[in-house]
């Protein structure tokens, strides 16, 4: 006797756009997308004055585009790529605080997708999650996020050529050779320290063939993509070239006069880098810029490290966890040995690229030491709590000493100065940040002369006046004037001084 | 190993400048803890050094061997795998012997199932020790293999380890220790982590300097040479290391073979783990003295005296730990002239390194949890140097081979002790200021307080009982280089391979 089965109907299989569906509805994207949207709103939440860099950047971006060339080729330091990106955004939607920064917003916002991505995978979609969770939160993700300048960009290029090569390791598809290859230009393309983490990601590679070799793997069609990457990078990369050469003619790679370490006092190493400036470096890196006071105090802690460092002791190690490694260690190291050659080089700027690596390398320390769930999230919520006081710090604290309130000081010259009034400025370089809020104020610098005469009232504006020469000119001129006007008001807002003499 | 001795050099030429001395007191004591510590390091460097793959003759013929499986009060479900695969050991003609201390009928009915032999004492006098002496002379083997009775042998034990004897100088082919119940059992696990450092590239060290030392079980003995030194001296705790002083002041010579051929139980719980160590700690201190007056060659005499000296480590504990309480307490510090980031300059590199050697030396098998726990049995080692410099006789503790289920906090009350009076200084210190200084010194005594606690951990927390005897099944026969007793086995055996494979590495 044969048993009579009777079989379920066969489910029609899912059209495309269903799987869309079903995958964004599925819990880890709805996830993703909530943080991503809490990620916009906090870099949106709280922001900062143009800083002086910004406004350089503004100025450049107001030329056409042929004399923005040449800007760039005679007076800055940089590859073209976010001098370009602002250019065309700001003929597109203006150039308001808001506008200038949409860019490295969007990209600072789109990197909580991408540190998924990223973490599921090298390693799993815990992992992945974590990584989302504290991008979010990461203090200077948000900071970069808010500041029209390259450094959003190289954060977010920075972990596309990881993920991409994440993807390649594992299956050599085309795609995500085109988007290795399409990153590691555009970083390139945004700033030439990105040279350091793309030879680590390079390095990898050679390792990762060397390994399939000896495991008798067969490496043709690998080589012949990378090859072909290569080359493609080369090519796209040859321009800067000369850019790169007339840059340092001119320039001489010194940054001009603007100052480039804010906050270095606290830690001692505004002459040389130490071992502290390391150490600040990194603070910085994870949770943020902070007041001297209190990065001094946080630097204090470092006999914390040793615990971090001891808790690896029979960990394993695996070829992801040795790339992040290599990705966060190489270009800090490289950099911290050429900044004893030329102090301005060792700039948490030049490897913001750091920032991905160590909250990823966090995750998974997060995801995997930890067996349970309920483990995994109350170690991430204690480190969102570190993170969320860091930013909040970051972001009000007025003794961040890279908190420059141009815009307050500018709106209080705006509201108490009358037309024959006069602003004297100090240092020079603070003209840029100037004429994008006040173009309209009659206002020097204090370096074209001493000459107030004529003027009704004159406001001193002073900043950076931590630094000893600005402070010592900024003194002379209050001496001055001094003995020629009465000081009626002394005014003040993060990091800027405002005196008013009649 | 160069770098570790340029960063070594780098580290000290600058602590040991006049210019450094803050309290002399403090500092005094800091510098005899680095200097302890720089030995032991150099120590194991060297000894590492020596680390090569040697090849194990194979036994050629089968002589008679007496499996002596000293008992006191362990259960039968403990014993009974031990005897049973003694009794399945190949390559010799085997003669099993249980011997009973604890003087039990079931052992005895045990001893019958097996077809072993029981042998039973009028008196227990000396331990261990005196229970093995009153075997010798009562059985005749050529040889004597010693195994605990938690200790369950493959039955290729005898196939790897008789071959060494044909040099007739060898006393006693030395097997490693391996705790089947590690991947069950936090204790054991961390213990394990010890051992594994052990009887990883340090054991495979000694054998090729001529220092292999007897570990009390998984040791097969020339009976000759037991005979020739009186058998096992049963006035030490650590019978063991005093017979293999006597053997090497006789002129025999030792034989380690890097390979699992047993597993035994590690301790399951914090109580059993203390009354181990504090008996291995306090045997090995009272046996420096032996050491120094026995006619030994220098490297063999050097060996013995880095293994005891080890002992002391939970002093450098207690200065370590002491140094920033007194700092927050008093203000007095060890160093001056100085600051925190040539300190970083100078220490770091020479840590990491460190730290950096021993990961890569034990083939990544010494984790946290492992140095947690030494960490944590420091006051084990205080306790011991007290007794043995005041020669207060130790009573040999047989470690129980079975954990309990509920918490022990009287077996860490010490290191809960110095838990509490780092916390109340770290506490103090921030309520009274929060300058960088004080917050340095408060970040020390947390990371102690870390190390501390998670090495206390295990006593702090109820665990269930463990099935201890049922992971440790008698192998089968023998069918491929790593007989797959169980998951856990097989990666002890791994990575005791992967640190050979490294040594061979480093060759």
């Amino acid at each position: 006797m044969v048993a009579e089965v009777t079989l379920p109907p066969a489910a029609a299989a899912p059209s495309r756009w269903g799987r869309v569906v079903a995958r964004a509805r599925s819990r880890e994207t709805l996830g993703v997308g909530l943080l991503t949207a809490v990620a916009l709103a906090l870099r949106l939440l709280v922001t900062r004055s143009i800083w002086i860099d910004e406004a350089i950047s503004i100025r450049q971006a107001r030329l056409p585009f042929g004399e923005l060339l040449e800007n760039l080729r005679t007076f800055d330091v940089h590859p073209p790529l976010h001098h370009i990106v602002l250019w065309v955004s700001t003929r597109w939607i203006g150039d308001s605080e808001f506008a200038v920064r949409l860019p490295s917003m969007l990209v600072g916002t789109a990197l909580v997708p991408l540190m998924y991505l990223a973490g599921a995978r090298l390693w799993d979609r815990r992992t992945g999650a974590v990584a989302a969770v504290l991008i979010t939160f990461a203090p200077l993700a948000v900071w970069y996020s808010q500041e029209a300048r390259m450094y959003s960009l190289f954060l977010g290029l920075a972990t596309l050529a990881l993920l991409a090569q994440a993807i390649v390791l594992r299956q050599s598809r085309r795609g995500a050779w085109a988007t290795y290859t399409a990153a590691t230009v555009g970083l390139l393309w945004t700033q030439y320290f990105g040279i350091l983490p793309v030879a680590v990601q390079q390095i990898a590679f050679a390792v990762d063939v060397t390994r399939r070799r000896r495991r008798g793997e067969r490496v043709k069609h690998v080589l012949r993509a990378w090859a072909l990457s290569s080359l493609t990078i080369v090519l796209a990369v040859l321009p800067l070239a000369g850019l790169f050469t007339q840059q340092f003619a001119e320039v001489g790679g010194g940054g001009g006069g603007v100052p480039s370490q804010a906050g270095l006092t606290s830690v001692g190493a505004e002459d040389a880098p130490d071992i502290y400036a390391l150490l600040a470096n990194v603070i910085w890196a994870v949770w943020g810029y902070h007041s001297d006071a209190t990065m001094a105090q946080i630097v204090a802690l470092w006999p914390l490290g040793i615990l971090a460092v001891i808790l690896l002791l029979g960990r394993g190690r695996s070829p992801q966890g040795i790339l992040l490694t290599g990705l966060a260690a190489v270009p800090m190291m490289l950099l911290f040995a050429a900044g004893s050659y030329r102090r301005n080089l060792f700039e948490l700027r030049y490897f913001i690229g750091i920032v991905p690596m160590l909250l990823l390398l966090t995750s998974r320390a997060i995801a995997s030491w930890l067996s349970t769930r309920a483990g995994v999230v109350l170690a991430t919520a204690a480190v969102v709590v570190t993170l969320g006081v860091g930013l909040v710090d970051q972001q009000l604290n007025g003794t961040n000493p890279r908190l420059y309130d141009f815009r307050g000081a500018f709106a209080l010259v705006e509201a108490n100065a009358a037309p024959g009034d006069l602003v004297v400025y100090e240092p020079e370089y603070m003209a840029d940040v100037f004429r994008y809020y006040s173009p309209q104020l009659r206002a020097q610098p204090l370096a074209q002369g001493p000459e107030t005469r004529g003027a009704d009232r004159v406001f001193l504006v002073g900043s950076f006046l931590d630094i000893p020469v600005v402070a010592g000119r900024v003194g002379g001129a209050l001496a001055r004037l001094e003995e020629e006007r009465r000081l009626v008001e002394r005014l003040e807002v993060p990091n800027v001084t405002i005196w008013v003499f009649e | 190993m160069l770098t570790s001795a340029v960063l070594t050099v780098w580290y000290f030429a600058w602590l040991l400048q006049p210019a450094r001395v803050g309290d002399p007191y403090l500092y005094g004591l800091l510098l005899v803890a680095e200097l302890f510590n720089l030995v032991q390091g150099v120590g194991f460097w060297w000894t590492c050094a020596f680390d090569r793959p040697r090849p194990r003759p194979p036994a050629m013929w089968r002589p008679e061997v007496d499996v002596l499986i000293p008992t006191y009060n362990e259960s039968v479900e403990i014993v009974e795998p031990t005897v049973a695969a003694a009794v399945a050991l190949s390559g010799a003609r085997v003669r099993v012997f249980l011997l009973d201390d604890g003087a039990r009928p079931a052992m005895r009915a045990l001893a019958a199932r097996h077809g072993a032999g029981y042998l039973q004492r009028e008196a227990n006098t000396g331990a261990k020790a005196g229970n093995l002496n009153h075997a010798l002379r009562r059985t005749a083997g050529t040889f004597v293999l010693v195994l605990d009775c938690d200790h369950v042998p493959r039955p290729e034990f005898l196939l790897h380890t008789l071959g060494s004897f044909v040099d007739p100088r060898v006393a006693f082919v030395q097997t490693p220790q391996y705790y089947a119940n590690a991947q069950r059992n936090r204790v054991a696990r961390a213990a394990w982590a010890q051992q594994a450092l052990f009887f990883g590239p340090i054991a495979r060290g000694k054998d090729a300097l001529g220092a292999t030392f007897c570990c009390g079980t998984n040791v097969v003995f020339r009976r000759d040479a037991l005979a020739s030194v009186g058998g096992f001296p049963e006035s030490s705790l650590t019978e063991d290391f005093e017979l293999s002083i006597h053997l090497h002041a006789s002129g025999w010579k030792s034989v380690y073979v890097p390979r699992v051929l047993a597993s035994g139980l590690g301790p399951e719980d914090m109580a059993s783990y203390v009354s181990q160590q504090y008996r291995w700690a306090r045997g090995c201190l009272g046996g420096l003295r032996t050491v120094l007056r026995a006619r030994l060659p220098w490297r063999v005499r050097l060996q013995y005296l880095l293994s005891g000296v080890y002992f002391l480590t939970g002093w450098t504990t207690l200065v370590y730990m002491a140094l920033p309480a007194v700092r927050i307490v008093t203000g007095a510090q060890p160093l001056a002239a100085t600051t925190a980031d040539q300190f970083l300059l100078h220490f770091t590199p020479y840590f990491l390194v460190a730290l950096f050697t021993v990961a890569l030396a034990g083939a990544g098998s010494y984790t946290f949890a492992a140095l947690a726990l030494a960490t944590a049995s420091f006051w084990i080692h205080i306790h011991a140097t007290f007794k043995a410099v005041f020669r207060r006789p130790g009573r040999f503790v047989v470690t129980p081979k079975k954990g309990t289920a509920g918490r022990q906090p009287r077996s860490v009350a010490p290191t809960l002790g110095a838990v509490i009076l780092l916390s109340g200084a770290a506490v103090y210190g921030l309520l009274r200021d929060r300058d960088p200084g004080t917050l340095n010194n408060v970040a020390f005594a947390c990371l102690h307080i870390g190390v501390l606690l998670a090495g206390a951990w295990p006593a702090l927390r109820s665990a269930g009982p463990r099935a201890a005897a049922a992971t440790r099944a008698p192998v089968p026969a023998m069918t491929s280089e790593v007989a797959p007793a169980d998951l856990a086995e097989r990666e002890g055996h791994a990575r005791l391979e992967a640190g050979r494979e490294q040594g061979a590495l480093q060759q």
